[in-house]
């Protein structure tokens, strides 16, 4: 699914929080949203998911490819949810769920009113834990999971929906290193159209195929990762004096930062 | 300069004497409550008089002047004995007094307002003797305790029949009424006036047993309540008066004066005849209404039969009026007995 | 935020197409029981008897006495019992869902403090409306006070948006209960005597008592209605386990579901408060016990939770009305007496666990 965003503008109590942004997200890819805190990454995120409506500007989708764009706010809710999977910053809940209950809950935008019907998609179910790796968890009380365990959870649920596009808000928050990179890796390897905040400038530039970065609510940078990522931008984003280099033997960029 | 000095020390001493002038009426004040008028005490030797009644004895050394009533059971009471010129004022009616005492009723102020009278009302209207029908009467918000009240020169009675609890009070008979109706008499010393209203009260009783008129009925007494009733049981002012015109009680088995009763067991007791207290806020047609009404309750005999007998509240409580009370169900029901 | 109250880390629960056909046969043999029940003694053979030759089955051999006492007071006294059971149990669940806050239960949204101060201008105060009179007067008190309440709350909690924000509704739920119980208690205090301040407590603690069949039919359809309406919203409640974020990307329309949802609750519960007075307990308590045989899933929560109810509820009444002989207490004594104890054995496997 392709996605198109223009001149999105969002805010609340007269304040604007997004500000004019305009991007595109090519099918298939992986776009990475950075900015510091506060810059409106989160409120663009939920525009782009369908969750808030712009208070200017549209978001326009051409889901199966064939050209034809559908305004993304024009759809039920239960239209969207079928398309668009969600992963937010914190995922809590006081109930007692086991891993399998929470990824049923991706089946809730196909299921019918009545229990039993078609919809239930077993099958869905236990290919999105496959792929989030967590069909040994199935019977694991997610109360007793870990930081890692839990977002791969909640990526088989967003799966078990059966999008277009996921979005994902800082998904490798509060993760290990190794969970994170497990993390990003899985992503990747979906082949699915996705936009993703990150704080990570490192794992960004490794995952993504395209970066977006935000500051103050606008956009001031976006492209390809060498284009975007270099040593001015960081200063003038982030306030950090650094070095972008490639890495002799991985080939991947790398933000070296000085004081 | 002189006239400046002297203008400076007047006003100094002016304030001092008025000062001190305060200090000791306030002093002065503080000196007690002020004395009351001494009455002549009685050289017949009938005072002082005591009686007692819930756990307190009342001491009284000439019979009061001022006196206030609080409940219809004691304003009848004070009525029955021909105290009216000795009353201030009555407070709290249940229903019209009885006939006999309605135009001495008129001559007495009346106390109006949804409260009882407080001490501060009392003080104020200067009474002397404070006669309760129930101990609410005598609570700190109402009248206040009744050796409180003592201190202020108010002498205080409660009808004994009602102190608080059942354990405490009298149990409801025509003999612990008239002893009450002594009591009072004993207060006012006007004991030949209580002797004839007892053995008025003593004839009417003997004529009303011997017509029997409720001979082989069973009676519910219906006092109030729709959801579950409040039925008159085993040994209040209902029972005496059921007792009296020789009739059952369905509910006498049950302890207490009245008590609630489950639906069913009316039902099962399928009574001859209903009795009805009738109240302003429980009025005897609203309830004879809720009973034909009810699809249950309608398949009664009573009700099928419209076997009712209605007198007013003020008489199916301990008091004067429970004689009353049983004349009227006696007379119903021996008009129920003719009607076939 | 709520937390959660299984002591397990893998759930061990019975399957639990088992525990909706079992709740639903105790329910059965509770109310054939409770209509045995009572002041006055009935054989089962004789309820059995009565209720046959009412429905047609035949032509038995029974006393009037037995058909006037199981047929026209107990039968109706345990259907509506049945009703405000599943009915208080149904909008406890649905409430701690919506909210995401395991203390709620059907009064967050002040309906039974509106209902007080409607009752007690009638019971205190005497105001009275043309024709009405004595408990018909009072049901239809309490159930205007309700819906004022309801409407305050339901003002007071709507944000800029149009929505219901659970946190704000709390508030407003409190904030409206408190006043209305202020108020309650100031009109009993000044206006009221001792009888009149007891038969309030008395009809706050609710009871089934002088329900008959007009009551109690209505009461079964107001519960059946709303278990059905509620059902169509299994999913959507599912949706809430994450927040209401997360049910909107779910594909739920948070701020419809959660209006329909709380209108459609609010007003059974006032339609049961009204009839029955402020039963306790029961919506806070039984939504947990379902939860511990057959998890959150609401396509089962909701109806065992309903069926739990209403066994609750038909015991608790009989208890109520035959526990003393003579003397009825009022059923939310009995809920309190058994809600508060499983109350806090829950609390205590939830301790445990953390």
């Amino acid at each position: 699914m392709r996605l198109v965003a223009e001149g999105v503008c969002w805010g609340v109590g007269g304040r604007r929080i997004v500000d004019r942004v305009d991007l595109t997200c090519e099918p298939g890819t992986v776009t990475g949203l950075l900015g510091p805190n506060g810059s409106g990454k989160t409120s663009l995120l939920q525009v782009l998911a369908g969750l808030r409506r712009p208070t200017q500007g549209t978001v326009r989708v051409d889901h199966d490819d064939s050209g034809a764009e559908h305004d993304l706010h024009a759809w039920r809710p239960r239209e969207r949810a079928r398309r668009i999977g969600v992963l937010e910053q914190h995922a809590t809940t006081g109930l007692d769920l086991t891993v399998r209950e929470v990824v049923e809950l991706g089946r809730i935008p196909h299921r019918g009113p009545w229990p039993g019907q078609t919809g239930e998609g077993a099958g869905a179910i236990d290919r999105a834990m496959r792929i989030g790796r967590v069909e040994e968890l199935a019977d694991r009380q997610w109360q007793t999971l870990s930081g890692g365990e839990r977002q791969r959870t909640q990526l088989a649920r967003a799966l078990a929906q059966e999008p277009d596009l996921l979005v994902l808000d800082e998904p490798t928050n509060h993760l290990d290193l190794g969970h994170q990179l497990d993390f990003l890796r899985t992503v990747r390897g979906l082949g699915m159209t996705t936009i993703a905040a990150l704080h990570d400038l490192d794992l960004a530039a490794a995952y993504c195929d395209r970066l977006v970065v935000m500051a103050e609510g606008r956009v001031v940078a976006h492209g390809g990762v060498d284009e975007v990522l270099n040593a001015e931008l960081v200063e003038r984003v982030y306030g950090v004096v650094a070095q972008v280099d490639r890495h002799r033997d991985t080939g991947r960029l790398q933000v070296v930062w000085h004081r | 300069m002189l006239r400046s000095r002297r203008a400076t020390i007047q006003p100094v001493l002016l304030k001092t004497s008025l000062s001190i002038a305060a200090l000791a009426v306030l002093v002065g004040g503080c000196a007690g409550a002020p004395e009351q008028d001494k009455k002549d005490v009685d050289a017949g030797g009938h005072y002082p008089a005591s009686v007692t009644s819930c756990e307190f004895t009342t001491t009284v050394d000439a019979a009061p002047e001022h006196a206030v009533s609080m409940g219809q059971g004691a304003t009848e009471v004070m009525l029955a004995l021909g105290l009216e010129d000795r009353m201030l004022g009555t407070y709290g009616l249940d229903d019209a007094v009885a006939p006999q005492y309605q135009k001495a009723y008129d001559s007495i102020p009346v106390i109006e307002g949804d409260n009882a009278p407080s001490r501060e009302y009392l003080l104020g209207k200067k009474v002397d003797f404070v006669y309760g029908a129930y101990i609410s009467y005598f609570d700190e918000k109402a009248a206040g305790p009744r050796d409180e009240l003592k201190t202020f020169g108010i002498d205080a009675y409660v009808s004994p029949f009602s102190c608080g609890t059942p354990e405490k009070s009298k149990r409801a008979s025509f003999e612990n009424v008239w002893a009450e109706v002594e009591d009072i008499a004993t207060i006012f010393d006007v004991e030949d006036r209580a002797k004839q209203v007892v053995a008025d009260q003593k004839k009417q009783l003997a004529t009303i047993q011997e017509a029997k008129a409720g001979d082989g009925l069973v009676v519910f007494w219906y006092d109030s309540g729709d959801k579950t009733p409040y039925v008159g049981v085993g040994t209040g002012a209902p029972q005496v008066i059921i007792d009296t015109v020789g009739a059952t009680n369905a509910f006498a088995d049950v302890k207490g004066n009245w008590s609630d009763i489950s639906w069913e067991k009316v039902i099962k007791a399928d009574p001859d005849v209903i009795v009805f207290a009738d109240a302003d806020w429980s009025t005897a047609e609203e309830k004879i209404k809720y009973l034909e009404n009810d699809p249950a309750l309608s398949k009664l005999r009573a009700v099928k039969a419209k076997r009712y007998v209605t007198i007013p509240f003020s008489e199916t409580t301990p008091g004067v009026r429970v004689l009353d009370g049983a004349q009227h169900v006696s007379d119903q029901l021996r008009k129920l007995e003719q009607a076939g | 935020m709520a937390v959660a109250l299984d002591a397990t880390t893998t759930a061990r629960r019975p399957r639990p197409s088992l525990t909706i056909t079992g709740s639903s046969i105790v329910l059965v043999v509770s109310m054939v029981a409770a209509l045995g029940l009572g002041a006055v003694a009935v054989s089962p053979a004789d309820v059995v008897e009565v209720v046959a030759r009412r429905i047609g089955l035949g032509d038995f051999d029974v006393s009037l006495l037995q058909d006037q006492i199981v047929w026209q007071l107990r039968l109706p006294r345990v259907l509506a019992a049945a009703a405000t059971g599943a009915g208080l149990a149904l909008v406890g669940a649905v409430l701690q869902s919506l909210t995401r806050n395991d203390l709620a239960d059907p009064y967050l949204l002040g309906i039974s403090s509106g209902a007080s101060v409607g009752a007690v201008l009638v019971i205190v105060l005497g105001v009275s409306v043309a024709g009405l009179t004595g408990s018909a007067m009072l049901t239809a008190g309490a159930f205007v006070g309700a819906m004022l309440a309801l409407l305050l709350v339901l003002v007071l909690a709507t944000d800029r948006t149009g929505s219901l924000p659970p946190a704000r509704t709390i508030l407003a739920g409190v904030a409206v209960g408190q006043i209305c119980a202020a108020y309650t208690a100031f009109v009993v205090m000044i206006n009221g005597d001792a009888d009149s301040a007891r038969r309030v407590l008395s009809w706050t603690l609710g009871s089934l008592a002088g329900i008959r069949w007009n009551a109690a039919v209505l009461l079964v359809i107001a519960a059946l209605i709303s278990v059905v309406v509620v059902m169509a919203f299994a999913s959507a409640l599912d949706a809430f386990a994450f927040g209401e974020s997360a049910a909107g990307s779910l594909g739920v329309d948070v701020t419809r579901t959660r209006w329909l949802l709380m209108v459609v609750t609010a007003l059974l519960t006032a339609l049961l408060v009204a009839y029955t007075g402020a039963i306790g307990f029961v919506g806070l308590v039984v939504p947990h016990v379902a939860r511990m045989f057959v998890g959150v899933r609401h396509h089962r929560l909701l109806p065992v939770s309903a069926l739990v109810g209403a066994s609750l509820m038909v015991w608790a009444d009989t208890v109520a009305r035959s526990v003393m002989s003579g003397q009825e207490i009022p059923v939310g004594v009995v809920t309190a007496a058994v809600g508060a104890p499983v109350f806090a054995y829950l609390l205590n496997r939830m301790r445990r666990r953390s």
